[in-house]
């Protein structure tokens, strides 16, 4: 169970997420909202990166918010980026054992654990250059440093970003068994509905930095509100 | 639960036996005959000068590979490695007349305190970052140049100092069994060797992986759970450890030092001829050391000012910097995989066979 207690975010007089409240019970669950609604503000309040914050956020029972992004990661909270963070200079498997470096992985060797999540994303030969990889490669190899060492909860930030609709089916294959192959719950942000309500049990819309709606996904697709964020007033009926 | 990741976390990657290893294995085995060949070819080849030049060649080489990392795997732009390489061989010369002590544990002590110098600079450098930083490196080499005019290099007199501008002057020695120049050479160019390793263990290793990424994005260092001001203190130190070995070898070759050798245009230069020679791979920080102290003698030896290398070292780092940001060796790397690649396409076309 994830719960945010009047979340609030500032930057000076703006407030990219105002008093945001919210519980989140299903292990695969997604962010929509327009652009400028806050997503990236929540994830990065998620990951630490926020900057004034306050209220409270809790990850199955652990109040997180005052643990500093290199705690929060090593404790189980992983993201992957909106534009794909890797070094290009290591290569792909390299790219991965770095998340094995610093957190937690049980026994055994490190490159091992690397290659278990490479076969888990379906990443062929990690031996490459990051520098060589296709765009949904690069997209996998960041998922799988993510899901490197012990997460309990992966942020993604529009994953789905670039990559082609053949490749598009597979990681939403990929991301909706996620919790049930590593054990670590999903949060989602996307604007594509579709990834989102292929992939996510639960989710939630917001809009300038409120919430609009939560629940079932499909409910929350279906919810006047949600068209209106999207769409603007008046055009409810149109989806 | 970090202490299971610590516990292996220098195992080479050698140690897993995968393909590339073997490869690895191989090229460390050549590698350390040519140091074999060179070991026994420079000294029996060249006379005493071009000896010396190649000894103090090898040793800026070490301050070389500082810089060639910091740049090459962090982006950092690090102006003050030849003051440290000032700052070494004044701690070596120091301890050798105030202490006594055993050559190596000189050079070891003046790393260690020379490192320790550089984590306590890296301190406020680490609050800047890009340009600001390098800035900040060349006024600590600016710093150093001043210090060094103003207290010389211990030469045997009394107090902190240990500087006198009369009486006996007093040399460091070298260990016995590297008394003669050829087998002092023979004995930089093994140390040069073994610093050479061990910035090649930190690379292939945990730190090389965390430097690489924090390089890229903070942020998703952070997120991966590095420490990203450890990480980058520690960078710091090994280069400033670097500088500071070659500082006490220097120390032991001449026996004595003065400011002139470590001005902070020196430092400047070396950095642009690490670029020049290629800041990502090991042979460009060695051609960098070429380029700095055995090019110049090359041109004195013609008659030539050796002032002139300092013009052609600016003239070649625009060149590089506009077309060949991984220097001699990027560009000789770029052509060798050309020319490999043009054969296995021709290999193709004979057999028909796709690989």
């Amino acid at each position: 169970m994830i719960v945010l207690d009047d979340l609030t975010v500032s930057f000076g007089a703006v407030r990219p997420l105002d008093e945001l409240s919210l519980t989140i019970a299903a292990p695969t669950h997604g962010i929509i909202g327009p652009n400028g609604a806050g997503k990236t503000t929540l994830l990065n309040a998620f990951s630490g990166f926020a900057g004034s914050i306050s209220g409270r956020i809790t990850v199955f029972g652990e109040d997180i918010t005052a643990m500093s992004p290199r705690r929060r990661a090593i404790w189980g909270v992983r993201r992957t980026f909106q534009t794909v963070q890797l070094a290009d200079d290591l290569s792909a498997r390299d790219n991965i054992v770095i998340s094995v470096d610093h957190c937690p992985h049980g026994f055994g060797h490190k490159h091992d654990a690397a290659d278990a999540v490479c076969e888990l994303v379906g990443l062929d030969d990690p031996n490459r250059l990051a520098s060589e990889l296709s765009t949904y490669e690069r997209r996998l190899t960041e998922i799988a440093r993510a899901l490197a060492g012990k997460p309990r909860l992966v942020l993604m930030d529009e994953p789905a970003a670039g990559v082609s609709s053949s490749e598009r089916t597979l990681l939403s294959e990929l991301l909706r068994n996620l919790a049930e192959s590593t054990g670590a719950w999903l949060i989602l942000i996307d604007h594509d509905v579709e990834l989102i309500s292929a992939v996510c049990e639960t989710a939630t819309a917001l809009d300038f930095g409120a919430h609009v709606a939560s629940g079932p996904t499909a409910d929350v697709l279906a919810d006047p509100l949600v068209a209106e964020a999207y769409l603007g007033s008046g055009a409810s009926g149109a989806v | 639960m970090t202490a299971t990741t610590q516990s292996d976390s220098v195992v080479p990657i050698i140690a897993h036996g995968r393909a590339p290893a073997r490869v690895a294995v191989a090229q460390v085995g050549l590698f350390l005959l040519l140091v074999l060949a060179v070991a026994w070819w420079v000294p029996n080849q060249f006379g005493a000068k071009w000896v010396s030049t190649w000894t103090t060649t090898l040793v800026f080489a070490m301050a070389a590979a500082g810089i060639g990392f910091l740049y090459s795997r962090l982006g950092l732009a690090s102006l003050a490695q030849v003051a440290l390489v000032g700052v070494g061989g004044w701690v070596a010369l120091r301890l050798e007349f105030g202490t006594g002590l055993p050559f190596f544990v000189i050079v070891l002590l003046s790393a260690t305190i020379t490192a320790g110098i550089g984590a306590l600079l890296s301190l406020p450098a680490l609050r800047l970052r890009g340009l600001y930083l390098t800035v900040m490196t060349l006024m600590m080499a600016a710093g150093f140049d001043e210090i060094f005019n103003a207290t010389g290099f211990p030469n045997g007199g009394s107090g902190f100092l240990g500087y006198q501008a009369s009486g006996e002057l007093q040399r460091m020695n070298r260990p016995s069994i590297a008394e003669s120049d050829a087998a002092y050479f023979r004995l930089v160019l093994v140390v040069a060797v073994v610093m050479f390793a061990f910035v090649w263990l930190h690379e292939r290793t945990k730190p090389g992986r965390a430097w690489h990424l924090i390089a890229q994005s903070e942020g998703a260092a952070y997120s991966s759970g590095i420490d990203v001001v450890m990480y980058k203190t520690w960078a710091f130190v090994l280069a400033a450890f670097l500088s500071g070995v070659a500082g006490a070898m220097f120390a032991g070759q001449l026996g004595q030092l003065g400011p002139s050798s470590f001005e902070t245009i020196d430092s400047l230069i070396l950095f642009a001829l690490v670029l020049v020679g290629g800041a990502y791979h090991w042979t460009g920080w060695l051609i960098g050391a070429v380029l700095f102290k055995a090019f110049p003698a090359f041109l004195d030896d013609r008659g030539l000012s050796g002032d002139i290398a300092t013009m052609i070292a600016g003239a070649a780092a625009i060149v590089n910097l506009i077309a060949a940001p991984r220097g001699i060796v990027g560009e000789v790397m770029k052509a060798s995989a050309g020319l490999r690649g043009r054969r296995r396409r021709g290999a193709r076309d004979d057999t028909g066979v796709e690989e």
